[in-house]
């Protein structure tokens, strides 16, 4: 791994535990830390949030502009194949909540998981295909 | 796609590492063209070319059925 890749990978991965940590924020700041009522801090930690989560998305980008052709089509394909079972799946997981088929609530972080769990298998299966 | 990577690499006496430095690819990207597991891009084909001094034609043996 070159230095502008490892550099490239720690940001990376700050940036996507800072979100995180601001998600979590986000979600039990207005519950344990602060009151329900103060919508200010509510609305701020919401902002951060989304800053963080842009500055995320901008350095995943960044990791894709470095990787070369080959590193390029593994994770190009990983990301069709998730997109496409997220979707697929993901419609299903809803509909079945509507017709009562779920005995649970279909939560947003149900798909987070099942998407990184598809992109995870689907890295896995194309790394053993060409590399 | 074959080709003739490997071959040439080797009369270079380069190693995939190297070649991968000179190429401006990783070393995965040089082994996965050299077990015929991944085709390059035209860019990549050319430097190859330059490099062996040779045409992309003699380096990578295009068949239809690819």
């Amino acid at each position: 791994m070159t230095n502008e890749r490892k550099k490239i990978t720690v940001i990376l991965a700050v940036a996507t535990w800072t979100w995180v940590g601001s998600t979590a924020l986000t979600s039990f700041g207005p519950r344990f830390i602060w009151s329900e009522d103060n919508y200010n801090l509510s609305a701020l930690s919401l902002l951060l949030n989304v800053i963080l989560g842009l500055w995320m998305v901008i350095s995943l980008r960044r990791l894709f502009l470095n990787f070369d052709e080959l590193e390029l089509k593994i994770h190009l394909d990983s990301l069709a194949i998730t997109l496409g079972l997220s979707v697929v799946f993901g419609m299903g997981f809803n509909i079945s909540e509507q017709i009562g088929l779920l005995p649970f609530k279909a939560d947003i972080s149900a798909l987070i998981m099942f998407m990184s769990l598809c992109y995870w298998f689907s890295l896995m299966i194309n790394r053993r295909r060409y590399l | 796609m074959k080709n003739k990577l490997q071959e040439l690499r080797k009369n270079r006496k380069l190693t995939q590492e190297q070649l991968a430095e000179i190429i401006g690819v990783s070393r995965q990207t040089i082994n996965a063209i050299e077990k015929d597991k991944f085709d390059p891009s035209l860019p990549t084909a050319f430097r190859m070319a330059q490099l062996f001094e040779k045409k992309i034609e003699d380096i990578f043996l295009f068949n239809d059925k690819d």
